[in-house]
């Protein structure tokens, strides 16, 4: 497995990345992918430090864990913001859900991807995240990581949610 | 409410082509333009032909235009500084989002976005997502730059063709009834076609010009970016913690491997 930072020159290799099993949340994903996320991430890499790390296996891109300098938490009543990272996407391409690539499941891939680059960058132990609330499979792919907190959000499909990863 | 703007690309071959019309002019100047910093150095895209990747294109903020045209009516300070803002927004991440958008197109698709065949480049815009976003940041970062960061001394508008006239001598006529020669068009001009019209005074004399349009919607470059971006998977709800249940957060306890990671 390669494990690389994307560039705005990835474009062609996220237009065909597909993620989708056919339901909305995840073909919203999908198709943020295709249109919006290289515009964002040239823009976001100045901006917020966006991370898009590309996960490559005999030349396919195979998953894809996306984070950034989060901006969106605080603490109540005080009104201070916690410094934190925001995970943005965590996606597995469709033909290998539940697959493994040298023993090690593609989730855990992912997971281990995401915490070496927070380590590598000395991030911050909070992480937030934005899941859909009937998105069984990421809402526990967080509690991996560590105890989760679930917040409403204006949107009411989604929850908000927080966890310490260290 | 949409307005109409300039269309916020221009291949190289076209600022060859103004040179060229110019008295004394001849290809060599595009080197020793870029060299002298009257024009900016531009972006280059990789397209594609028959599947493979062909020869490279390049491409230019519109005001490498404007700065041209200052350098060929005698105004090579004005020119200088039109330059530098370009060169400027083409070092911008709207603009490297639009030639990350078309690179790797084919090359029709390329030369069609940046030359005059304004049906296939509508059609592109609508249809592809991607391009039509980094063409609208474009576009909006161009306004910006010209209200702010430049001298009036070129006057843009934004209109629609309603007809051509004449015979020899075409004319094209304007939605608000005003005529302009076709010579002042830097591509081809149909009716009913989005344009934009610039109008540069010097001693020389004013300058004309007709561009191709891009419609907009008439908001800040800033505002387009925020709502493009309460549009896209980054945007962050706002959450509220207590002291207490951020206190009481643990990691798992997963043991976590480390991996290297390019880049």
């Amino acid at each position: 497995m390669h494990i690389r930072a994307a560039t705005v020159s990835d474009a062609a290799l996220l237009a065909e990345f597909r993620c989708s099993t056919g339901v909305e949340y995840e073909d919203e994903v999908e198709v943020y992918l295709h249109t919006s996320a290289m515009l964002d991430l040239a823009h976001g890499t100045d901006v917020d430090d966006d991370r898009l790390l590309l996960l490559i296996h005999d030349e396919t891109l195979v998953a894809l864990v996306w984070h950034k300098q989060g901006h969106s938490l605080l603490l109540d009543g005080d009104d201070i913001e916690v410094a934190h990272r925001h995970l943005v996407v965590v996606a597995v391409s469709v033909g290998w859900q539940g697959e493994a690539i040298d023993d090690i499941r593609l989730s855990d891939w992912c997971l281990d991807a995401l915490t070496s680059d927070l380590e590598e960058r000395d991030a911050p132990a909070v992480l937030t995240a934005r899941v859909h609330r009937d998105n069984q499979r990421s809402r526990a792919l967080m509690t991996r990581l560590g105890d989760v907190s679930e917040h409403e959000s204006s949107d009411p499909a989604y929850l908000s949610v927080v966890l310490v990863w260290r | 409410m949409p307005v109409i703007v300039e269309w916020p690309v221009v291949g190289r071959d076209k600022l060859e082509q103004v040179l060229k019309g110019s008295r004394g002019a001849s290809a060599s100047s595009i080197r020793r333009l870029a060299a002298e910093g009257i024009l900016s150095p531009g972006a280059t895209v990789q397209p594609r032909a028959m599947g493979r990747l062909s020869g490279r294109v390049s491409l230019h903020s519109p005001l490498a235009l404007d700065a041209l045209r200052a350098f060929l009516t005698g105004q090579q300070e004005l020119a200088r500084s039109i330059a530098l803002v370009a060169a400027r927004l083409e070092a911008s991440a709207p603009f490297t989002a639009l030639v990350a958008a078309l690179d790797r197109l084919p090359r029709e698709q390329v030369q069609a976005v940046i030359d005059d065949d304004s049906t296939e480049r509508l059609r592109l815009v609508r249809e592809l997502a991607p391009l039509r976003s980094a063409l609208t940041l474009v576009a909006h970062a161009l306004q910006d730059a010209r209200t702010t960061a430049l001298p009036a001394h070129v006057i843009h508008f934004g209109t629609r063709v309603r007809g051509l006239s004449g015979s020899g001598v075409f004319r094209v006529v304007l939605e608000s009834g005003d005529t302009i020669p076709m010579l002042a068009a830097t591509d081809a001009v149909g009716v009913g076609q989005l344009v934009d019209v610039s109008v540069m005074a010097s001693d020389a004399g004013t300058t004309l010009s007709l561009r191709p349009g891009l419609e907009i919607d008439n908001v800040s470059s800033d505002q387009a970016a925020g709502d493009a971006e309460r549009r896209s998977l980054r945007h962050e709800p706002l959450i509220r913690i207590s002291s207490k249940q951020l206190a009481d957060l643990q990691p798992s306890g997963r043991p976590r491997r480390r991996v290297p990671i390019q880049g």
